[in-house]
């Protein structure tokens, strides 16, 4: 019956339009919101712009340094888990047998899943445990916030590049051992640089990832107003965080105004990192013929 | 050199792989030295007061089932609606705008949605409909609804397009229309993807911090309608954690982490057993 | 029954095949032999109109075929309507294409998407008629993948005269089955009062069955 179902399509539509436009609303309101009140002011508050891009003075009341902040995050977190997300991809998807392939995978799936929240406890715990046991120096930090957001991504990492190497033509991973290389040689000299843009962007997906998390800084270091952290065991500002903390503690119209700003520069970070990653994605794959 | 890379890799391996085991021994650790002291009652209760020395937890519980609950079937229904119209559609703008949208949904941070919608949602909501509070759990299941469209909305999307890729041709050969198609043979066969992804989203909606913590009013009460503010698992460790972190009321926390990890967990192999036995398609 | 006037299929980069003339008559069977590669399969899709669903062919000339009571070129008809070709003139891939269900599924599902009556008693008859009755009996349920090329080649056959078309159009339908079978199928095909068309290449098949033959 033709009827029925065009009246099926009809509330498919409907719902569609309605989903949209919540969405769109809530994005068009950060835009918005955030082009109307974004300023050097804002960013750099009573600071020379220039002096505090060079870290010649620190910035009060500004969102520098929690965008310096969410940067430095990032590009930590990324080191610390670049080794073992790579490693173990590898590992994965050329090394491994079957059944470690179960349960590795199922392994990293599960962490995958663990709420970013207890990340985050499980590292502050770790860190109160082993400031009495030890005395030393670990408490809420730049270190232990990227060493937490380090194992959120790390998951991402691994599956990309098991994937990406796994999705090598069958006769492009056979052609160095047909010529004679070990494993290991073909890994290196084949595969690796293959697949090096898919690898680059799995990081850009992990990047944009550990930018955004808000409940994993928030027990680990994140604070309001620290300025740009010295090293890495002091704490730090990050957007996210500046942007809970400003929404729910607002004292008046200049920080709420501050709040937009910030959410808009969090929004385009993020939406550029995402970005990149479907960009470098669509352009290797048509250059190389991947379906 | 041949044998030693492979051997670091697997040691590398193996650490990464330890970390979950590592999260959830630590948690159960903390949890079990609290099962033999007395206080063990009050936790099932629903009273938390640190004065009175009570941490009942169920309340956050509660908190993290009705608004997960609730925001998994406002997602569902609109991701199966924006997913069942790209596929019977026929004008490949409206399509690729709704896919691009969904992949940009993906991309939105989940503070970036709480943000938004405690300043446009929840002004119109208070507006509009007479509740207790402002913010509720009716707020929070919307926004929340919509973190989690991109996670079903593109599994489903990729389930119907794999089962047309393989089975259109030898329908429409034999009659049927591509509506037929869709709904007497796709959808029968999609729900075990289907299903799975919905469990994702449920493990996706049980761990989120940021959207419950800032929209759903975090009150210790019994919610009496979706109009009420209530308060989930993932806010109550939050608040007390990050509002004073050296108070001894945490012990309690670990429950609720550990509960939390654990019901993640249980969906996790819950989608992986659907998996394997609905390998067939 | 239908008249193709001076068809060509080209798609963007390659010319499939140019000017084809033919008259499928009612009733009878049409045979049509070439040499591989040559568009045969592409000619019968555009009969169906499938050739139009995956991609975008340039198709000039025109396919006459009374359609709803009116002399329609087929080239001509909108998607919408498409579906409703089909169910009078279907076309049998030499290539088995089943759904993942069982062996009775695969009839059953489409008998009750075309609302056809005491289907279970057709399916039994079909399944007599291509002589896979036997075979399957007793093991109607079984998952429909499991038989061997030969079962799945007559399974889809049957499920083509479990819909009852007016046009039949059969790539290859014997390729898979022994020479006994074959001629069993020959036989069955030859007492149809169905206008079937049949890409062959065998040439005692060609000798037997055709009542037209046409040189691709």
């Amino acid at each position: 019956m033709p009827y029925k179902y065009k009246v099926y399509k009809l509330i498919f539509a409907f719902f569609s339009f309605i989903a949209m436009s919540l969405v769109y609303i809530l994005l068009g309101f950060i835009l918005y919101k955030g082009f109307s009140f974004i300023s050097f002011e804002l960013i750099f508050s009573d600071t020379n712009a220039i002096d505090a891009l060079l870290l010649k003075q620190r910035v009060f009341d500004g969102i520098f340094p929690a965008i310096i902040g969410t940067f430095m995050l990032i590009i930590l977190a990324l080191s610390f888990s670049l080794i073992f997300g790579f490693a173990s991809g590898i590992y994965l998807s050329i090394y491994a047998k079957n059944s470690t392939k179960r349960i590795v995978n199922l392994c990293f799936e599960l962490l995958a899943s663990v709420p970013s929240i207890l990340i985050g406890l499980f590292f502050l715990l770790l860190s109160i445990y082993l400031h009495d046991k030890f005395q030393a120096n670990f408490m809420p930090s730049l270190l232990l916030a990227s060493l937490a957001l380090g194992i959120l991504i790390m998951p991402y990492l691994v599956q990309n590049t098991r994937l990406s190497l796994d999705n090598i033509p069958k006769d492009i991973k056979q052609i160095g051992i047909n010529l004679g290389l070990s494993p290991t040689q073909n890994l290196f000299k084949v595969l690796l640089p293959y697949c090096s843009k898919e690898l680059l962007s799995g990081i850009f997906l992990s990047l944009g990832r550990a930018c955004e998390d808000t409940a994993v800084i928030m027990l680990t270091g994140a604070v309001a107003s620290a300025g740009i952290a010295a090293s890495v065991f002091d704490r730090f500002e990050a957007l996210p965080f500046y942007i809970y903390y400003l929404s729910t503690n607002y004292a008046d119209e200049k920080e709420l105004s501050q709040a937009f700003a910030a959410s808009l520069i969090l929004l385009f970070i993020a939406l550029f990192l995402f970005l990149l990653t479907k960009i470098i994605q669509k352009k290797f794959r048509n250059y190389y013929g991947y379906n | 050199m041949n044998n030693i890379f492979p051997r670091v890799l697997l040691i590398i391996t193996f650490i990464s792989s330890a970390f979950v085991f590592c999260i959830f021994l630590l948690l159960a650790i903390l949890c079990f030295d609290l099962f033999d002291s007395n206080i063990i009652n009050n936790f099932f209760g629903m009273v938390w007061s640190v004065e009175e020395e009570k941490y009942g937890i169920i309340l956050p519980f509660l908190g993290t089932l009705i608004i997960s609950i609730l925001s998994l079937i406002i997602a569902f229904i609109f991701s199966f609606c924006i997913c069942s119209y790209i596929f019977l559609n026929k004008y490949k703008t409206i399509n690729i705008f709704l896919e691009k949208s969904m992949l940009l949904m993906a991309s939105v941070p989940t503070v970036i949605y709480a943000f938004a919608a405690l300043f446009t949602f929840v002004p119109f909501i208070s507006t509009y409909i007479n509740g207790s509070s402002t913010l509720s759990i009716l707020v929070a299941s919307i926004t929340l609804s919509l973190l989690l469209i991109p996670t079903m909305g593109l599994l489903f999307l990729n389930s119907f397009r794999t089962l047309s890729s393989k089975y259109e041709n030898t329908c429409l050969h034999l009659g049927l229309s591509k509506e037929q198609f869709f709904y007497q043979f796709i959808l029968k066969n999609s729900i075990p993807h289907m299903l799975s992804a919905v469990i994702l989203a449920m493990a996706r909606a049980v761990g989120d911090t940021m959207i419950v913590l800032m929209l759903a009013g975090n009150a210790l009460s019994m919610p009496n309608s979706i109009l009420d503010s209530a308060r989930s698992l993932t806010s109550h460790i939050a608040l007390i954690f990050a509002n004073d972190y050296s108070s001894l009321s945490f012990k309690a926390i670990f429950l609720c982490a550990f509960l939390l990890l654990c019901s993640n967990f249980i969906l996790i192999l819950s989608i992986k057993y659907i998996q394997r036995k609905c390998n067939a398609i | 029954m239908v008249t193709i006037n001076n068809l060509s299929l080209s798609f963007e980069d390659k010319k499939i095949f140019e000017n084809i003339n033919l008259h499928i008559e009612k009733n009878k069977i049409t045979v049509i032999i070439g040499p591989s590669g040559v568009g045969k399969t592409s000619l019968l899709l555009c009969l169906n109109q499938m050739i139009k669903h995956d991609a975008k062919p340039i198709i000039k000339g025109q396919i006459l075929y009374t359609f709803k009571g009116i002399k329609t070129d087929l080239n001509s008809l909108k998607e919408n309507e498409l579906y409703e070709l089909r169910k009078e003139i279907i076309y049998v891939s030499q290539h088995p294409d089943l759904l993942p269900l069982s062996i009775y599924e695969n009839l059953a599902f489409f008998a009750k998407a075309h609302n056809i009556p005491n289907y279970e008693e057709k399916i039994n008859e079909v399944l007599k008629k291509v002589y896979l009755y036997e075979e399957v009996k007793d093991n109607l349920y079984m998952d429909a993948s499991k038989l061997s090329g030969g079962q799945q080649q007559r399974l889809i056959l049957a499920r083509a005269f479990l819909l009852n078309p007016k046009v039949l159009l059969l790539d290859e339908p014997t390729a898979s089955l022994n020479e006994e079978l074959a001629l069993k199928i020959e036989k069955m095909l030859q007492n149809q009062k169905m206008t079937i068309v049949i890409i062959s290449h065998f040439k005692s098949q060609v000798k037997n069955l055709a009542d037209k033959i046409y040189r691709f």
